[in-house]
């Protein structure tokens, strides 16, 4: 099977999965008064990030995965400001990317230490939410003409803390995907590119569906 | 992980999670507590409780991507407070920890204002991203554009 087109497939699917659990998961948790932000982040996002590295140990493909992600949170009539939520997440990808390329290494299995893993993961997941919320902050008023300095530097200490959740829960979910993957889930060359095609394609169809019924 | 990566990492996650704790000790501690009577809310420096704010107006029910919310329209209540030319400011909307967002009248005027079942006051704009549905409002200060 060509890799090339393997590791496409793959951030395809793994790209989808996020964008089409930021896009449905993300507006139910937050209509039912969760905090979807930190949840989507901390949860959603990095075990698919954590996932995709340790299968794949690609460099780039976690910025890829951001912007299919995006690309697909664009569709989503969910939020107001469909760009901002676009931007943050591919900043989210990026910063994830940044991190685990200069801090870690591509076999994130050679991580002995428990405490490596879930600083690992407190680092990154921190990192990501107070990044994406800060774009979010900036280009949201920005798009409707309404940016105050002021009102992002009051918000600045809200979103530090608010931080220290997802920061929990990048502490937990990123040695437990790691240690997930010991069991070796592989899936079989024939059923590879039907299955990985076949959820790509029903997160896409969810998502865009959802929009054209809603306008 | 190379040795030198072993010891940056915990340390770096040491930083950030003391950035969280304190960043949380600082909001609570500059959350506006004061127990204002009833469920009350300072508009253009005047406070008003909302059950009279309810008697005074009538609910509307506005649509929203959260589906339809109802709750008092906000463009009646900002001319009541005395703002002459509602179209000349901008409205900044302060929440009981250190948030706040400011919108322009032509979004102000089709938003309502709601409170839930443990009384915090909620601003919701049809039009507007969610970053500007502040929950938890205390005032609303009108400011010369």
């Amino acid at each position: 099977m060509n890799d090339k087109i393997k590791y496409f497939v793959a951030i395809m699917v793994f790209g989808s999965l996020w964008g089409f659990s930021e896009c449905i998961i993300g507006s139910q948790l937050s209509g039912s008064g969760f905090p979807s932000g930190a949840i989507m982040t901390g949860f959603f996002a990095m075990i698919l990030l954590t996932m995709s590295r340790l299968f794949y140990k690609k460099k780039g493909m976690q910025f890829g995965m951001g912007l299919v992600a995006g690309s697909l949170r664009y569709f989503n009539p969910f939020g107001g400001c469909h760009v901002c939520s676009s931007i943050a997440i591919v900043a989210e990808a990026f910063i994830f990317e940044l991190i685990f390329n200069y801090l870690s290494t591509l076999d994130l299995t050679k991580i002995k230490s428990l405490t490596s893993k879930a600083a690992l993961g407190i680092f990154s997941a921190y990192s990501m939410y107070v990044g994406g919320t800060i774009i979010t902050q900036i280009f949201t008023p920005l798009s409707y003409g309404s940016f105050y300095f002021e009102n992002l530097i009051l918000a600045i200490p809200t979103i530090l803390a608010d931080g220290l959740l997802v920061a929990l829960f990048g502490a937990a979910v990123v040695p437990i995907t790691i240690e997930l993957s010991r069991f070796n889930l592989k899936i079989s060359d024939k059923l590879y590119y039907p299955t990985t095609v076949g959820i790509t394609a029903l997160c896409w169809i969810i998502v865009v569906g959802n929009f054209l019924l809603l306008i | 992980m190379t040795l030198g990566k072993e010891k940056i990492i915990p340390i770096l996650a040491m930083i950030v999670l003391f950035i969280g704790i304190i960043s949380t000790i600082y909001v609570n501690a500059n959350e506006n507590k004061e127990e204002l009577p009833g469920v009350s809310i300072i508009i253009n420096g005047n406070e008003y409780s909302f059950q009279k704010l309810n008697e005074i107006f009538q609910n509307i029910t506005i649509d929203t991507d959260e589906g339809k919310r109802t709750g008092l329209p906000l463009e009646k209540i900002i001319t009541y407070s005395g703002v002459n030319c509602p179209s000349c400011n901008r409205y900044t909307f302060k929440a009981s920890d250190p948030y706040q967002q400011t919108a322009l009248w032509k979004d102000v005027k089709t938003s309502i204002l709601t409170y839930d079942n443990e009384y915090n006051i909620r601003v919701y704009f049809p039009n507007l991203a969610h970053t500007f549905w502040v929950y938890n409002l205390k005032e609303i200060e009108v400011n010369k554009l």
